[in-house]
Parts: C-alpha cells; sequence; structure tokens
C-alpha cells in the first residue's frame, strides 16, 4: 500500500466525518427567538448607555464649554495691554535717566558702609 | 428587529463588520450574525454535550457574551468565529466538568474498550448515531479537537486559539481521538454499510 493510500477503516471514519458535516442543525423557532430577544436586549441596553452619558452635557455646557479656552486667551491678552499702559507711569524709566549722557560716579553703586578696613590698612603701611 | 429581514449587504458583510454594526445598534446585523454562527455552535455543543438543551444554553450564553463585547471589539484582531468557539469550548467544558466533578477530565485514559462496547450497542442505528455515540465515549477534550477539526474543519492554529493549549497538543488530541474512533468503528464496516470502501 502507497504511503497516501488510505486504509478502509480511515475511509470509513472519513464518510462518517462528511455525512456529520452535511448536517446543519435547524434553529428552533422558541430557540431563536431566545437568541434574537438577547441581542435586542443587548442594543436596548448599550442605546440606553450611550443616552445616559450624553443626556447631562445640554447645548448651553457645549458652548460654555467652547468658550473656556477662547476665555482664558482674551483675560491673558487684557492682562498684557494693562500692564503695558501701567508701567511708564510708575517711574520705572526715570530711574534709568541717569545713563543719557550725564556723568557718574561709581561710588553710587556702592554701599553706603565705611570701608574702615582699608583706611587702617593705608595707616600701617 | 424581530421583523426585519437581513439585508443582502448585511448577508454578505464579513463577521467582525456586522459585529461593528451591532455595536452601533443595527438589530439585522444581529440576526444576520446569529443565522451564521448559531447553527455551527450548536452543532458543536450538541455533539460535545450530547445534550440539546444544555447545548442550546451554552450556545445562548456564547452570543450574549458576544452582544456584550460587541462595543470594544478591536478589529482584525480576531476572528469572530473563533472567538465565540473559543467561549462555546470553554462553556462546555465548564458543563462536562459539573457533571464529573472530581474527575480530572484531561487524566481520563483512551477508554478503548468502553468505545468497542458503544459500538457494539448501535448495530442497528444510523451512521451519524454511531459516529455521535463513538464521539461520546471520547474524552472530552479529544471530542473537542476531533470535531472541531474534522466537523467544523477547523484548522490546527485556530484550534489551538479556541481550547488554549499549542499546535503540537492540538495534533496530539486528534490523532488520539481518531484512533480511538477507528479501533470503535473497526469491524463495524459491514454494519454501517462501508464494506465495499477498498
Amino acid at each position: 500500500m502507497k504511503m497516501t493510500d488510505k486504509s478502509p477503516n480511515d475511509t470509513a471514519l472519513e464518510a462518517l466525518f462528511e455525512s456529520a458535516r452535511a448536517e446543519t442543525p435547524e434553529l428552533a423557532p422558541d430557540f431563536l427567538a431566545r437568541l434574537v430577544g438577547d441581542a435586542d436586549a443587548a442594543i436596548a441596553a448599550q442605546n440606553t448607555a450611550s443616552a445616559v452619558i450624553l443626556a447631562p452635557v445640554s447645548l448651553w455646557s457645549r458652548i460654555v464649554a467652547a468658550f473656556v479656552p477662547v476665555s482664558g486667551l482674551a483675560a491673558a491678552t487684557l492682562a498684557g495691554v494693562w500692564i503695558g499702559f501701567q508701567v511708564p507711569s510708575s517711574g520705572f524709566t526715570d530711574r534709568l535717566a541717569f545713563s543719557d549722557g550725564a556723568d557718574f560716579d561709581v561710588s553710587a553703586f556702592l554701599p553706603a558702609v565705611a570701608l574702615s578696613g582699608f583706611s587702617e590698612l593705608e595707616t600701617d603701611g | 428587529m424581530q421583523n426585519a429581514p437581513p439585508n443582502t449587504n448585511s448577508e454578505s458583510a464579513p463577521d467582525s463588520a456586522l459585529l461593528a454594526a451591532v455595536a452601533n445598534g443595527d438589530g439585522t446585523a444581529a440576526r444576520v450574525l446569529i443565522d451564521r454562527l448559531a447553527p455551527r455552535l450548536l452543532s458543536h455543543a450538541t455533539r460535545v454535550l450530547s445534550d440539546r438543551a444544555e447545548a442550546e444554553d451554552v450556545v445562548q450564553e456564547t452570543l450574549v457574551r458576544l452582544w456584550k463585547i460587541a462595543p470594544e471589539w478591536r478589529q482584525g484582531e480576531a476572528k469572530v468565529s473563533t472567538w465565540c468557539f473559543r467561549v462555546l469550548v470553554n462553556l462546555c467544558t465548564d458543563k462536562l466538568r459539573a457533571r464529573k466533578p472530581h474527575v480530572d477530565i484531561d487524566a481520563i485514559a483512551e477508554p478503548a474498550a468502553d468505545l468497542q462496547s458503544v459500538v457494539e450497542q448501535m448495530k442497528d442505528v444510523a451512521r451519524r448515531g454511531a459516529l455521535d455515540a463513538a464521539l461520546g465515549a471520547l474524552p472530552d477534550r479529544q471530542r473537542q479537537a476531533v470535531v472541531l477539526r474534522h466537523i467544523e474543519e477547523r484548522s490546527n492554529p485556530e484550534i489551538a486559539e479556541i481550547m488554549d493549549i499549542g499546535v503540537e497538543a492540538v495534533e496530539s488530541l486528534v490523532a488520539r481521538g481518531k484512533r480511538a474512533l477507528g479501533s470503535a468503528l473497526r469491524g463495524k464496516r459491514a454494519e454501517l454499510g462501508y464494506e465495499d470502501d477498498r
């Protein structure tokens, strides 16, 4: 017998399998109704869940939510404009005027404390 | 949904597309999936459990789980039918374990003698009855593997996925199951009308 040959027993078994494959069970009407009912219930439950999630979000809530990022940008812009108008009148630029061509001494930038230690060194030396 | 017949587009759509439609509330798609999947699932469960009422229960539970998972189904990750068979096989295994709670079904030896006696009792029954009787005498996992391979015509890798075992284990289960069936049916070919198959 060649390797590819099937034994009579294999042939009989394959014939039984083939016969079983050809047999597709009918769904009993009440069983089919149960399956369809389950599917209906699951779909209805999903729709209900979706409605519950969407319900609290009213039209006004969506409009307000849309303006939140815009209002933040507007507030930042207004704050910038206000600072721009307020700072010049506070004298900030006047304090920088000493550099406008006028002579000044370096000591003006030193602390007002007396440097006594240095004067003693000069005396001893 | 009950009164709406499946339309042509739904009937030609792949299972995954139908499941996505179900997730979007399409009852017609659910009906097409039921028509497509339920008969094969019922066939397998009936052969494995040898009890029509229990088989219907596990098929119903399998489809309920399918509808629940529909909104989270990831397209392209698994075949819908493979997923269903996997759930079904597990539910069948649970049912079988419940019948014999203190027995490890994987540890059962091949009952060749029992198979012979079963077939002996089937002298006057039809071929399908003989096959079902012989299948019923196989250890549970062998029976599941043989039915999936030779009646549902699933590939070995798909059976491995369904049964959550390796492909080699599937090959072993199927080979042992077929050997046991062949042994049970040997000498019964004449009674089953196969005496001329040479």
